[in-house]
């Protein structure tokens, strides 16, 4: 029974559940701590193989990863033709996500290390749109209307000229399913 | 008479102490022009210059990578910016038309003729106009990209809005990061260059969305200001400095109803007023933060409105608190 709910966890992550099966597993994982836990050790390590993918299981994760672009190799470069000195190195645009991935890899704790709630985990955007499916309708709506209403304040800011940093960086950038 | 000496000291004292608090508020006031300089020719590089780079973009406890690309040919800028994960949102700047990609919800917003400003960061334009809620002053220099930077801030002179620091680079001009500090001091949005190139042009191949948008099941939207004399808000009371600069009316999924939005904005923050009207209870936001994003919900009568912007949050429940609801003019 239990090493049929592992595999169906198994088989949620790799999208082969139907939507009646995959709504039953998520209320499951829910209510079991046990089945919490391999689902969010699951994922964490299918999200960190799969993408480029952020996944911050761990409060003072940020601080580390802050401290992992500082000890990024710098790149900087100008046009040759201006005659100016030039740095140019030979990196490619994802390194930086690409470490993030590494260290939020060696990072990542088990829920129970954080606490234990899974609410209070920040997830990418895979782990939370799974996350979403088994809220309550209610909280659905509120955080739906909450990114609406953001996306629709950014993109405004942006147009008027008024958003002071990165405008557009929040529009393509924020968390969560817009609708 | 009795104490010549002490009289003369203390005049002397006075002269000296007169004239070092007249050469300290020289020195401010020289370090504040030099600081407007400083951001003014940044706004001016950013505009100007052909570059492409990623840009590391933090908020709360959450990193997003972002490639940025801006080309500057014959006067006419282009500008695309694009998430690296999934879900891959870009928005592309051509000529005089903006489209924002969503392939999360199979949307694209689109608008015409749109404001000319930064993909990175928008700051006023004359900003002499805005030296009564800020101060402008030169920090240290630090290297960032392996490029010497000059630290600029802008410092609020109230509790209504937040405190900004540019590491702006000495030679290109570039901000090269930017961070949003709250009310306590704490930073709540951070853009840092992790690359940064100046290129004499960029490919037009990294300018066009990436995106395919499929018209059969994608929704395009389009957004167009209405006249304010149309708006059924109300402010009885902003902060020294917002004033409206915005007011639309949007359809909501699942709703009835439009939503009308109103835009404020001091000129380096905004805030977004939305009312719409509700049937059933109120949907209460006031939990929800998004870096120094802050919302505040407030319900009147069969309206609920919502505050939200990148401002403290005495500031959204000030500015929800002093508005009031009118039948618009017909």
């Amino acid at each position: 029974m239990e090493q049929n709910r592992v595999i169906k966890v198994s088989m949620l992550l790799d999208d082969e559940l139907n939507e009646e099966e995959a709504l039953s597993l998520l209320e499951q994982i829910e209510s079991d701590d046990g089945l919490k836990e391999k689902w969010f050790r699951y994922n964490t390590a299918s999200l960190a193989i799969k993408s480029d993918s952020i996944v911050v299981l761990e409060a003072d994760l940020v601080d580390k990863v802050r401290q992992a672009i500082a000890r990024e190799p710098a790149v900087f470069s100008t046009p040759a033709s201006t005659g100016k000195p030039s740095r140019i190195y030979n990196v490619f645009a994802g390194a930086l996500a690409a470490s993030v991935v590494i260290v939020a890899v060696i990072v990542v704790k088990q829920p129970a290390d954080t606490g234990g709630d899974a609410a209070t985990m920040v997830a990418d955007k895979g782990v939370e749109s799974l996350l979403h499916q088994a809220q309550p309708a209610e909280a659905k709506s509120s955080e739906a209307r909450f990114h609406g209403y953001l996306l629709n304040h950014n993109e405004s800011a942006y147009s008027m000229g008024t958003l002071g940093m990165l405008p557009y960086a929040r529009v393509v950038s924020y968390g969560a399913k817009q609708q | 008479m009795r104490y010549p000496f002490f009289n003369a000291s203390s005049r002397l004292v006075a002269i000296l102490l007169g004239c070092l608090l007249a050469h300290n508020a020289l020195a401010e006031e020289s370090t504040e022009a030099a600081a407007k300089q400083l951001l003014t020719a940044m706004m001016e590089a950013m505009k100007s210059l052909s570059y492409q780079g990623t840009v590391a973009y933090m908020w709360d406890d959450k990193i997003e990578t972002l490639r940025v690309f801006h080309a500057f040919n014959d006067g006419v800028e282009q500008k695309r910016i694009v998430a690296l994960n999934t879900p891959m949102r870009e928005v592309v700047l051509n000529a005089d038309k903006l489209a924002c990609y969503f392939p999360d919800a199979r949307t694209v917003l689109i608008e015409n003729h749109p404001s000319r400003h930064s993909f990175l960061v928008n700051l006023p334009e004359d900003l002499d106009e805005h030296m009564k809620q800020y101060r402008f002053s030169l920090g240290g220099r630090e290297f960032i990209l392996q490029r010497q930077a000059q630290i600029v801030r802008i410092v609020p002179k109230d509790d209504f809005r937040y405190k900004r620091t540019f590491w702006i680079d000495l030679e290109t001009k570039l901000p090269l990061q930017f961070e949003l500090i709250n009310e306590n001091g704490n930073r709540v949005e951070q853009m840092v260059f992790t690359s940064l190139s100046i290129k004499d042009s960029i490919p037009a191949r990294d300018l066009k969305a990436t995106t395919e948008v499929d018209e059969a099941t994608w929704q395009i939207r389009y957004r167009e200001p209405k006249p304010a004399k149309e708006q059924a808000i109300e402010f009885q009371w902003l902060p020294d400095g917002f004033r409206q600069v915005l007011y639309t009316q949007h359809k909501m999924p699942g709703s009835a109803w439009p939503l009308d939005h109103v835009l404020l904005s001091d000129g380096f923050a905004s805030v977004s007023v939305y009312l719409e009207k509700f049937d059933g209870d109120s949907v209460p936001l006031n939990k929800f933060t998004h870096g120094g994003v802050r919302t505040y919900t407030k319900k009147l009568g069969t309206y609920q409105i919502t505050v939200m912007g990148e401002v403290p949050a005495k500031s959204v429940r000030a500015i929800g608190d002093g508005i009031r609801v009118h039948a618009p003019e017909e």
